[in-house]
């Protein structure tokens, strides 16, 4: 661990690209003209104001935290690039990227989520403690997507450099790979590609 | 930079950021958990020479909340005892507190309770939301070095448990802040403590912890000595629906036996074992005692036998009582009755046998009270001795 305030720090950067993406997105569903510097500037403190906006005791990121809510690296990659889409108009992560952090938020979670709640005498959690095979596949695959390319490589390269910085609360590897939100998003998101690619050739 | 050249820097970085640090935790992490229990040496041959005795009373007679639950003891340096318990207006609701009372070698009585963790402490020091606080488990090395682990909650009930770690380093007089343990991938729930870990020979301890969300198992939480709640691991004996809330009983450096709550229908207390330090373990099988749905202890005496406190009854929690193995929870015997009375509660006991071979059994009593009974291995011989009559 290099910093034991940096998990403090996460929690309030997480919520804070959570509320700016959606703010661009709402934005842009309502056709709202999100462009230029004032409204970048405008929506980044609004975001950040209601990050910060004290319930309680506690501003909001740190209730939400209290709901065991943590970002894993891949979904914050994922709102980092929907912020800069939305005040850039271009984003970092490529079409094939995104398709492939759904594949692997939904692979990922699928695999850890059943074993770790019970089902079976398996933990694939306990793979993530310390040094494991999970490591040396995680930095394979990381390997083998820049090699072709692929930008997602870098964000599952960051993952693990997170994890050996902890950067995050959790001391396990797993977390920092894939976080419920983001495993039911991406299986959210794969089934409407699928829905919309089986309508395609249907028409 | 051409694109060959950005993928052998992408690859480069892989190779620094993730693989050297990677090889370097390899040489640091050991191939499984750090285990070899520290079995406690024999008890003094004075204390199992004296004449048959039990005494109960409660933890703080003055103590009044209308709830209570939970309980657990430990000795520090000096023979010195502290217990934790849960008291407030009843079980789950916010304004529970975790108490700790102490009680000095050879006092009378035990201390006036005082609460050692509310929802706003937690809330505080964890520097987050806490609904409500829950079970809490006390534990020490016999030194002044004392270890709290507790359970909070956002939201829900049990299910939404997450475990905290305090310590102590003047015998349980000051604490420092909580520390939150991340064990669960799924928003870190549903982790819960009930019973005493066992010491390693590291100075580490395995805690048995217990999971119910969706199934209900029991785990096991490998701490270090040095407390830092980031190195602690958790493992698995076995999963699924099956038994939780274990208590974990070393047998030697590397034999151990795991007691379980049934919650199934075959209402039984159900064991596995474990021949190499808590990293494998046999399936959970069903021991010929009751158990209904309800809490239990285990722990090994100083003699080698062990002692087991159950609800010894198929259904409801009005009886309490002992049994003892010879054999590492092959047989059992019974070993005398602490509470009967029909339609009460008595139930969720603690184990403890301090240095001076004194075995002390706290539990709660019908959620009024924590009781604590106290007695020689001469008097459980003796009710083994009369359940065989």
């Amino acid at each position: 661990m290099i910093f034991t305030w940096l998990p403090w720090y996460v929690s309030f950067a997480s919520l804070w690209l959570v509320v700016w993406a959606g703010l661009l997105g709402g934005a842009r569903m309502v056709r709202l003209p999100i462009t230029g510097q004032r409204w970048t500037f405008g929506s980044c403190s609004l975001a950040l104001a209601i990050a910060m906006m004290p319930v309680g005791h506690f501003p909001l990121a740190r209730v939400v935290a209290g709901f065991g809510f943590v970002p894993s690296i891949p979904l914050l990659a994922l709102l980092a690039d929907t912020v800069l889409r939305g005040v850039r108009g271009k984003g970092w992560l490529t079409p094939l990227d995104h398709k492939l952090a759904w594949l692997w938020g939904a692979l990922a979670g699928l695999t850890l989520y059943p074993s770790a709640l019970g089902l079976g005498r398996f933990d694939a959690y306990s793979l993530g403690w310390g040094f494991t095979a999970l490591g040396v596949v995680i930095a394979t695959l990381a390997v083998w997507l820049i090699w072709r390319g692929c930008r997602f490589g870098i964000v599952l390269m960051l993952a693990t450099a997170a994890w050996q910085g902890g950067l995050l609360e959790s001391a396990n590897y797993w977390d920092y790979l894939v976080d419920p939100v983001y495993c039911a998003t991406a299986v959210i998101a794969l089934a409407g590609t699928l829905v919309r690619g089986r309508r395609a050739t249907a028409i | 930079m051409s694109r060959q050249h950005t993928r052998w820097f992408g690859i480069a970085a892989v190779v620094a950021l993730n693989l050297l640090p990677l090889a370097r935790s390899w040489r640091s992490t050991p191939t499984g958990p750090p285990a070899e229990f520290a079995v406690a040496p024999p008890v003094l041959a004075s204390a199992t020479n004296d004449a048959p005795n039990l005494t109960t009373e409660f933890l703080d007679p003055a103590f009044r909340t209308p709830s209570v639950h939970v309980a657990s003891l430990c000795e520090v340096a000096g023979g010195r005892l502290l217990a934790t318990w849960y008291g407030g207006p009843r079980e789950g609701h916010q304004d529970v507190a975790i108490y700790l009372a102490s009680r000095e070698a050879g006092a009378a009585q035990w201390s006036p309770a005082r609460p050692l963790v509310t929802r706003d402490s937690a809330a505080r020091e964890l520097d987050r939301y806490v609904r409500k606080v829950g079970n809490a488990v006390i534990f020490s090395d016999g030194s002044e070095r004392v270890w709290l682990l507790y359970v909070s909650i956002a939201a829900g009930g049990w299910s939404g448990s997450s475990l905290n770690l305090k310590l102590s380093a003047d015998g349980g007089r000051t604490w420092s802040r909580s520390e939150r343990l991340t064990l669960s991938p799924f928003f870190n729930v549903s982790e819960l403590a009930k019973n005493q870990p066992a010491p390693l020979r590291d100075g580490g301890w395995c805690v048995p912890i217990y999971h119910e969300l969706f199934g209900k198992f029991p785990e096991l939480l490998w701490l270090p000595a040095s407390g830092s709640a980031r190195a602690a691991v958790k493992t698995r004996p076995f999963g699924g629906a099956t038994a939780f809330q274990p208590a974990l009983v070393p047998l030697s450096a590397q034999r151990a036996l795991l007691a379980n709550r049934d919650y199934r229908a075959q209402r039984k207390v159900q064991l596995a074992r474990s021949d190499d330090g808590g990293h494998t373990w046999t399936p959970p099988a069903a021991a010929d005692l009751p158990n209904p749905h309800s809490g239990l202890d285990a722990i090994r005496l100083r003699d080698g036998r062990v002692l087991l406190a159950f609800n010894d009854t198929a259904e409801g929690r009005d009886v309490l009582g002992l049994a003892m193995s010879p054999d590492g929870g092959a047989t059992w015997q019974r070993a005398g009755t602490l509470e009967r009375e029909a339609g009460q509660e008595f139930s969720y006991p603690f184990l403890l046998q301090t240095r001076d071979g004194l075995i002390h059994a706290a539990y709660t009593w019908k959620r009024k009270g924590i009781k604590q009974a106290t007695f020689n291995l001469a008097w459980l011989e003796a009710q083994v001795g009369k359940e065989a009559k």
